[in-house]
């Protein structure tokens, strides 16, 4: 038996730590170990709610736009506020740039070192070793394309910056719309950007997945796990802004039923937070339990967040499986097929959104800050479901809380045998070489995993004990 | 080869809506060429959002891929490297220790300092975690230069926000005061990537450049965004916007425009459209270059309540022509002033309630030794054990990874048949027969 700890997890945004156990060549046991913190909820306690988008779009750097639209959608949740479509349809689009941005470098930059072979130096060497099943030809077809994909996916970010004045963290979108008018000129640039990428999006990048596939098929079972899943809705309606193009669905041991908010829990058993079995309930309007980093067997910062008792899933496999796009098993090609699926749609959807909108009808309406309200945002994002409460009393934030797609795919266990999700898709996974262990990074990458959103809720109140790794 | 004031004048003329990094890499391969090799760079995340790493990757002409593969040497990188665990670390340190005081070491990310770094780990060593804190003095001391990207990285940022639950501190507070004569920081939120490659290249082709005093680099952060804003016609004649989303000067709703160092008004963002920078979108600048962002410029929609001149300020033309543009100067000086004391949030927060005991000011010191007491503040009374609520069971019915599934993992069969999942299927039957 051999234990192995992978810290840094590189190639995923903000990399985590990944213990293993290995036992006759197979994974028995695994723990995914968040082990930077920020804490951002007890920061945003007292600030202005305007200020909140722009503040917990910097919880994540490749997805804020999705922290930007979860806290809007709270915000004016909160004090039911109303959109013009000229508004919802800019966040939309401004949204998918941000999204399309992130399947393509997660794809190419993070997941594709893992199956082929890149140029011999630095940063790409050095690497796991392992034997290259590629064709010559089909290996320098993805390696050009891993390097076009730097440019197509900053291409992809230029959509997010036409409408949201920048990207990474945008400007635009407020709670109450955007404030930017859909000029002649940024409707004009948007669509030809879009034209630009859209035969990358739907050709080269599908044809690199299936040719990785091919030649690497054991990942068409490894990284299987119950199919549990859950989605928050996915993209406000332009014509009816309270509503999700596709509604908010729980998949569970394969039955799909509709999500209802007080289903989920979060269990600190595992995490670094003081009490044994100390279950929170959603809506999460409450304070969050106290840290404490000298707890035993607990291991990470993240907590384990649970449907009806289940570890979910979330991300792109989920929204293709409920939308109907893609529905085989959840191995890791599943995952990325259906991401490229996701990706391949947003192009054409975004596109018609562009057309849609409207020069001389207004984009913006503006938000006033309530009193005292609660509001609810909850929106799937690149990675998965995405769910903001804000509490608001005397026109300031009393309470904030962010549960992230990675707490959800990323989580540690709640009990000796109910495992989080990633832990549950690497059991079971063979490890061919101890030494060069490419096979766990395959699988978790497949997860877009990123611990940069799934850190951010804690503070500190008592003295550390530093942290022991066997 | 351009002289350095012909440098430093290319890069302030040509930003407006151009882009500066093709003729830094010309120029940058042209002093490798010099020099025998190309600038060794090793790029270290921190706590950090990734977001600088993204906006680096928005770079043009050339882009990122080009500008690794053609003129600098990035050894370290963890977003990019193909390595991972403990070999990507190892190889971090004995590429330091090849080319020791050779290098330039990119910081990205706050440096988390409770608990003498535990809270920010960046990797595992034979002996133990690597904290971000360990890593960052560690390379500084060998590095040529030191530059932090990122505003997180330059003076804490977003995650020094009281009650700064992980210690977040720039990298000038946590390295000796030998290594902070190295330092350039090259801040905002996220940092702009035609500053990083500019700043890169000035470093190696002409040494260290002209710095302000919180040492970000003249060329850059050496005129505020009041200066260079186009919408500074708008608040000589006293025209404002009194909501987002309107044209006009925006000081009224928050601009710390007057505050903040900052060319992005001519440089822009992304593909440098005119309208993309935070005025061009009609919101106010939050002054995201600035030391103390963005504590000490939040509310980000709140004018600053100490400016009493506003009282008698209206926004009609006459007002204006009085007020003058010398009293738009002292404004910003008064504004200044008022914001580096802390003064805007905090009287916003006396407003509605006491304001919650900061924890205590980071004293810099030159030999940094990561200790800090306990924490002072209390946040959150601790909830109690309540049991599980009711109608939910907390393990799911049913025997759940009890042995290795590897092998009896089923394949489920079921929804409609796509393209891509028919194909899925074909090659995982291939692979079983
Ligand atoms: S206050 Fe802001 S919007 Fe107004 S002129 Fe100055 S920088 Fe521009
Ligand atoms: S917010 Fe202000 S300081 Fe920050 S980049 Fe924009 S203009 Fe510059």
């Amino acid at each position: 038996m051999a234990q192995k700890i992978i810290s840094p997890l590189t190639r995923e945004n903000v990399p985590i730590a990944i213990q293993v156990t290995v036992d006759k060549g197979v994974i028995t046991d695994a723990k995914m170990m968040a082990r930077n913190m920020r804490g951002f909820e007890y920061m945003l306690k007292g600030l202005a709610p305007s200020d909140a988008p722009y503040f917990t779009e910097r919880i994540c750097g490749i997805c804020s736009t999705a922290h930007a639209v979860a806290s809007c959608l709270a915000l004016e949740n909160a004090t039911s506020h109303d959109l013009t479509k000229n508004g919802v349809l800019i966040r939309n689009i401004l949204f998918v740039g941000d999204i399309l941005q992130n399947h393509l470098r997660h794809f190419y930059l993070l997941a594709v070192p893992d199956y082929v072979d890149l140029p011999e130096k630095p940063p790409w060497t050095p690497r796991n070793r392992f034997p290259n099943s590629l064709p010559k030809p089909v290996n320098e077809r993805i390696v050009k394309n891993y390097f076009r994909a730097f440019e197509v996916s900053r291409d992809a970010h230029t959509l997010t910056a036409i409408m949201g004045g920048r990207a990474p963290h945008q400007w635009s979108m407020q709670p109450g719309g955007a404030t930017i008018q859909p000029t002649a000129e940024r409707i004009m640039r948007a669509k030809a950007v879009v034209e630009r990428i859209k035969a990358f999006v739907t050709q080269d990048y599908r044809e690199d997945v299936e040719a990785l596939a091919e030649a690497y098929p054991e990942y068409f079972e490894y990284g299987t796990r119950p199919r549990n899943y859950i989605a928050y809705g996915t993209l406000p309606n332009p014509d009816k802004p309270h509503e999700f193009l596709q509604p908010p669905q729980v998949v569970l041991e394969g039955k799909v039923e509709a999500l209802e908010v007080k289903n989920i829990t979060e269990d600190i058993r595992f995490s670094w937070y003081r009490g044994k079995n100390q279950v929170s309930q959603g809506p999460f309007y409450a304070k969050p339990p106290e840290p404490d980093r000298s707890k035993q067997e607990a291991y990470s910062w993240i907590k384990a967040v649970r449907y009806k008792g289940r570890a979910c899933e979330g991300g792109p496999i989920v929204r293709a499986y409920l939308a109907g796009g893609y529905r085989r098993t959840n191995a890791t090609w599943d995952r990325h097929l259906a991401r490229q699926w996701e990706a391949a749609n947003y192009v054409e959807m975004v596109l018609k959104w562009i057309s849609q909108l409207k020069e001389d009808e207004p984009a913006y309406n503006h938000w006033e800050t309530p009193d005292s309200a609660r509001g609810e945002g909850l929106i799937e994002s690149m990675r998965g479901p995405l769910g903001h409460w804000v509490e608001i009393e005397g026109g300031r934030i009393k309470n904030y809380t962010v549960i992230t797609p990675s707490v959800w795919n990323m989580g540690p266990r709640a009990g000796p045998t109910d495992l989080g999700t990633v832990e549950e898709a690497l059991i079971g996974t063979p490890i061919k070489d101890i030494e060069n262990p490419v096979e766990i990074g395959r699988v978790i990458r497949a997860f877009d995993p990123c611990s940069a959103c799934a850190v951010h809720v804690i503070t500190p109140t008592r003295k550390l004990e530093p942290i022991r790794v066997v | 080869m351009l002289t350095r004031r012909e440098f430093i004048k290319a890069l302030m003329t040509m930003a407006a809506g151009m882009s500066i990094p093709a003729f830094c890499s010309e120029l940058l391969a042209e002093a490798a060429g010099k020099q025998g090799r190309k600038p060794v760079v090793i790029y270290l995340e921190a706590n950090t959002c990734a977001g600088d790493i993204m906006s680096l990757l928005n770079a043009k002409d050339p882009s990122l891929d080009r500008f690794i593969q053609e003129t600098i040497d990035l050894q370290y990188q963890t977003t990019l490297m193909a390595a991972e665990g403990s070999q990507a670390v190892q190889y971090m340190y004995k590429s330091a220790e090849e080319n020791w005081g050779e290098y330039v070491l990119i910081v990205e990310g706050a440096v988390s300092t409770r608990e003498n770094g535990k809270y920010g780990i960046i990797g595992e060593l034979a002996d133990g975690p690597l904290t971000g804190l360990q890593a960052v003095r560690d390379l500084a001391q060998g590095a040529k230069y030191i530059v932090p990207f990122g505003v997180c990285a330059c003076y804490g940022g977003q995650y020094a926000t009281p009650p700064n639950p992980c210690g977040a501190k720039g990298v000038s507070e946590v390295i000796g005061s030998k290594d902070r004569k190295k330092v350039v920081n090259v801040s905002a939120c996220p940092g702009h990537p035609e500053w990083l490659v500019g700043t890169l290249t000035h470093l190696f082709v002409y040494g260290m450049p002209d710095l302000d005093p919180h040492r970000r680099p003249k060329v850059f952060n050496g005129r505020t965004v009041h200066d260079l804003c186009p919408r500074r016609s708008f608040f000589e004649k006293g025209i404002f916007a009194s909501k987002p989303g309107e044209r006009g000067c925006l000081y009224k709703i928050g601009c710390k425009g007057p505050v903040a160092g900052c060319d992005v008004p001519l440089r822009h963002w992304n593909t440098f459209y005119h309208w993309q920078w935070v005025i061009g979108c009609n919101v106010p600048c939050i002054g995201c270059t600035e030391p103390g962002y963005p504590t000490k410029m939040m509310p980000f929609y709140r004018h600053l309540p100490d400016i009493r001149v506003f009282g008698s300020y209206t926004a009609s033309t006459a007002v204006a022509k009085a007020v003058g543009a010398g009293t738009g100067l002292a404004i910003a000086g008064h504004l200044g002033a008022s914001l580096l004391s802390g003064r805007v949030r905090e009287n916003y927060r006396k407003l509605k309630e006491p304001l919650p005991p900061l924890p205590p000011e980071p004293t810099p010191s030159a030999d940094f030794t990561g200790k800090q007491g306990p924490l002072q503040y209390e946040f959150g009374d601790y909830l109690g054990e309540p049991d599980l609520p009711s109608g939910i069971d907390r393990v799911p019915s049913g025997p759940k990874h009890p042995k290795p599934l590897f092998g009896k993992k089923l394949i489920q069969k079921e929804g409609p048949d796509t393209k891509a999942s028919l194909l899925a299927r074909q090659i995982s039957k291939k692979w079983k027969d």
